[in-house]
């Protein structure tokens, strides 16, 4: 598909936020969304936050009536700089993502309001598996594909692979690219042995081909050579420690997630790998207790980790696209533990190199009773597959 | 004859490193620096010895307080280490992934070594029921899935979902769209609904307030819970008001745990849960693509013995005679690091003693060590997740660490059942034979070629033969086994 096809198609189904007003949650399930495949000129990455993020907590109405007395007091913060005015209401960034709030003043981020998947279920599995296979619904799947992988396909270059900063491969990298998982590269990799080792675990490998263990065998002792190939200056490959990457810019990157999964792309497109797309999962969202602490803690390891990557990327002069998606948002009320259940309309962030100057991208439901999602929840406005295809079409026009 | 190198497993004398520095309580109270080894103390520790590890109290040292943690996955990679009989091994790890808890969470893990004994252990080779009510009472469940703070008037869904989901009916017997339509569920009129809806995960929720821990916590009319750390139910937190659940009325004021116990009941017995637990079961004991038959067979079997004291022995031996008429090739699964280092070791009859010298930091990069999955979920099953290109790099130091003695666990003697007299050929087609059955001249050879070595030289040097051995239990062949036995139990 040409760009021209993209966007004829994409106005068709709505990407331009505009469109949405007046669009029920009805209207929306009647379509069958699909993720476009555009060559990035820049890397394109995901930070999938794991459990459900509550949006509405990390960018809150907090003068709206309803909002106050759905929560608990202690979910509520006081307000802070620089709100987002969106149909009448005031978002304001919860304290802990004032870094957020920066970016978005400089044009380097874009909220994306009452995002989601076009399903009604309010488990994390069945939604998380929706996302990573880049679909509506889990019935009747003609391939096992992840998303990554669908976006990646016939657009990878030859040396190029899908990276995730994280101990385990996503669902959303399955399938058949090249793919690894790793979570920390400060070392870079040392295999056991060396390179006589890795040569020889591949021959024998090789021998031992009809066993189902062989392939991603063999695939994971070629991609540890390809990126240890990049990674020592020295050539040496003795497989031996490197030098700690360091950042060049001034927030440093922490030894949590998804700063460290972060801080391996960053490294990887530092020493010019062909990287284009990339993965790092953050978890510990899902705050039925306890979540003012909860919030605090997982909410700025996101913020501060997102500002690092920027600086970083930015100090380099190097593009990419980022989006931060979640399965669901948390319900509007908040329970007895002083915490929220799983809900359904979520917030997403799309941060980069080359995004429209202060916009907020969405459509705010509104959330009195009868604009709640089963008089529940958040509504759904954008499907997540349309935030992603917008992302894409911006990293498309660096 | 051969020499067999016996290993054993006394907690009393097996060591976990204990180092931090001085440090303060919450109070002020100094706790001094500590730099020793401290044999295992907590594995059948009470509950109250253990409730002082989630912090709470503060009483333990807050560096010291994963201790309960540590404990227990040096204890179960030791009963792996040790048994002769793994596939009993792989059948408590299936429950323990079933019931998955995440002990990296401090409240958590201060219960995990009970749980595992009392919970997984003590009730794996029973009934289903009665291990569904215990894991569903006990402090490390109440606290991860939140159901300890769950109250009345706005109960917290946590556990209620997951039980539905995860730990009996399965997200097959979810039917999201009918939400609150409960009326549409088919048979849900004559109280046998097929699956369970939100308005049943909220409407469970309510069944299950009040059952929480004795945590110190206040509970209202001058009341406060004993800080003891064992399950309580707490009348004055309990929605007493009439439910109605997959169709079944729940009266009100039914009594204590009435309510939380019927849902018990009927989840443990819906054929949905069976249908569950039989394809998750044949999936990790006989294929990664598990056969519709062999999963309707081991169903049956779990629902006509459902009130029987042995029914999961039952639901064991099943398995082991369906699998027993499938040719080896078909029933191939992939090994967890615990059951490969453990195999390797066993195989090679070389001697295990674990020290805390990084050993377990290498078990854990790995991949889905035990209590080490952050969601409910629980560890993911099958060849593409245990190979996946994240751990394959860990798997392979892990074999290598053990062959090469990295981790001062015990040396491998390559010559103890065949001497030192033999040719680099001899010893090799031996130590083929102990890994895999059978000689492997086709991996025996690459070696030879890829290190310059002539066959028919004299084998001497036992370091260089030790990196041989290594390297063929890291090829694709060493990384699945057969799991179930020949015969039953």
């Amino acid at each position: 598909m040409n760009r021209r096809d993209f966007i004829n198609k994409t106005t068709l189904l709505g990407t331009s936020a505009s469109l949405f007003g007046g669009i029920s949650q009805f209207a929306l399930a009647q379509k069958s969304y699909q993720i476009q495949s555009i060559k990035q000129t820049g890397p394109l990455i995901i930070v999938f936050l794991r459990g459900g993020a509550d949006g509405l907590g990390i960018l809150s109405p907090l003068e709206d009536s309803n909002f106050i007395s759905a929560r608990s007091p202690q979910l509520l913060f006081a307000p802070t700089e620089n709100p987002i005015l969106i149909a009448g209401t005031k978002l304001f960034w919860h304290p802990q993502a004032s870094a957020f709030s920066e970016l978005m003043l400089s044009g380097r981020l874009v909220p994306w309001l009452a995002t989601g998947i076009i399903n009604e279920t309010r488990s994390h599995f069945e939604a998380q598996e929706i996302i990573e296979r880049g679909v509506s619904e889990l019935h009747a799947l003609p391939d096992s594909m992840g998303l990554i992988t669908k976006i990646a396909s016939g657009m990878m270059g030859p040396d190029s692979f899908l990276f995730a900063g994280g101990s385990n491969l996503p669902r959303a990298m399955q399938g058949n690219l090249s793919a690894i998982a790793i979570r920390d590269l400060q070392n870079g990799i040392q295999f056991p042995g060396g390179v006589k080792n890795l040569a020889v675990l591949a021959q024998l490998a090789n021998v031992d081909k009809s066993h189902p263990a062989s392939e991603p065998i063999q695939k994971t002792l070629a991609l540890l050579f390809n990126i240890q190939k990049h990674l020592d200056p020295s050539m040496k490959l003795d497989f031996n420690k490197i030098k700690p990457y360091e950042s060049q810019g001034r927030t440093p990157y922490t030894n949590n997630d998804p700063s460290v999964g972060l801080r391996s792309i960053a490294r990887l497109l530092n020493a010019n790998v062909p990287l284009q797309y990339a993965w790092v999962d953050h978890g510990g969202w899902d705050m039925h207790e306890g979540q003012p602490n909860r919030m605090n803690n997982t909410l700025s390891q996101l913020s501060q980790a997102l500002k690092a990557f920027d600086e970083d990327l930015q100090a380099q002069q190097k593009k990419y696209t980022l989006v931060v998606l979640t399965e669901f948002g948390r319900r509007f009320r908040s329970n007895g533990s002083n915490g929220t259940d799983h809900g359904h309309g979520g917030l997403s962030l799309v941060i980069g190199s080359h995004l429209p100057k202060n916009k907020v991208m969405g459509h705010w439901p509104g959330i009195a009773e009868k604009d709640l999602n089963r008089g529940v929840d958040l509504a759904v406005t954008t499907p997540y597959q349309d935030v992603l295809n917008q992302a894409m079409q911006w990293g498309q026009s660096i | 004859m051969e020499n067999m190198i016996k290993i054993s497993f006394d907690p009393n004398k097996t060591f976990i490193k204990v180092k931090y520095k001085a440090g303060k309580f919450r109070d002020g109270r100094d706790y001094p620096a500590v730099d020793e080894k401290r044999p295992l103390s907590l594995l059948n520790a009470d509950l109250k010895t253990l409730f002082a590890y989630t912090g709470s109290n503060d009483s333990i040292p807050n560096p010291e307080r994963g201790r309960p943690r540590q404990e227990v996955l040096v204890s179960v990679l030791m009963r792996n280490v040790i048994s002769q009989k793994p596939w009993e091994e792989a059948w408590v790890s299936f429950w323990r992934d079933h019931f998955s808890i995440f002990a990296h969470d401090q409240n958590v893990g201060a219960f995990s070594p009970h749980w595992e004994e009392t919970v997984i252990r003590g009730h794996c080779w029973g009934n289903f029921r009665e291990m569904l009510e215990a894991a569903a009472s006990h402090p490390a469940m109440l606290y991860y899935l939140n159901n300890r703070s769950s109250k009345a008037g706005s109960a917290n869904e946590n556990f209620a979902r997951e039980l539905f989901e995860l730990h009996t009916f399965g997200k097959n017997a979810y039917l999201k769209d009918l939400y609150s339509d409960w009326k549409k569920v088919p048979g849900a009129i004559d109280g046998r609904a097929v699956g369970y809806i939100d308005e049943d995960v909220y409407e469970a929720a309510r069944a299950f307030t009040g059952w929480t821990v004795n945590d110190g916590s206040n509970i209202g009319n001058n009341k406060k819970l004993p800080e003891t750390g064992d399950f309580t139910y707490v009348e004055l937190r309990h929605d007493n008001y009439q439910k109605r659940i997959l169709g079944i009325e729940f009266p009100s004021y039914s009594g204590s745990m009435v309510d939380g116990r019927k849902v018990l009941d009927i989840c443990s017995f819906h054929t949905a849960t069976a249908y569950h637990i039989a394809t998750k079961l044949v999936k990790r004991f006989i294929n990664d693509n598990p056969p519709k038959r062999i999963i309707e067979s081991t169903a049956e079997i779990f629902l006509n013995h459902k009130n029987n004291n042995d029914q999961l022995k039952k639901v064991f031996n099943h398995l082991v005679q369906e699998a027993s008429l499938i040719p080896n090739s078909n029933k191939q699964k992939a090994m967890t690091p615990i059951r490969l280092v453990s195999k390797f070791i066993s195989l090679t009859n070389m001697p295990f003693i674990f020290n805390d010298q990084g050993f377990l930091g290498n078990i854990e990069g790995a991949g889905f060590s035990p209590y080490s999955w952050p969601s409910p979920d629980g560890i993911p099953d099958g060849m593409e997740a245990l190979l996946s290109t994240g751990f394959i790099k860990e798997r392979i130091a892990l074999i290598q660490g053990l062959a090469e003695n990295w981790w001062q666990t015990g040396e491998l003697d390559p010559f103890i059942d065949i001497g030192s007299s033999g040719s680099y050929e001899t010893l090799m087609s031996f130590w083929e034979k102990k890994l895999f059955g059978h000689e492997r001249p086709d991996l025996r050879n690459q070696l030879f070629k890829f290190w310059k070595i002539n066959p028919s030289d004299k084998a001497i040097n036992s370091r260089g033969i030790n990196k041989l051995i290594g390297l063929l239990a890291c090829s694709p062949s060493f990384q699945s086994e057969v799991v179930l036995p020949k015969s039953i139990i």
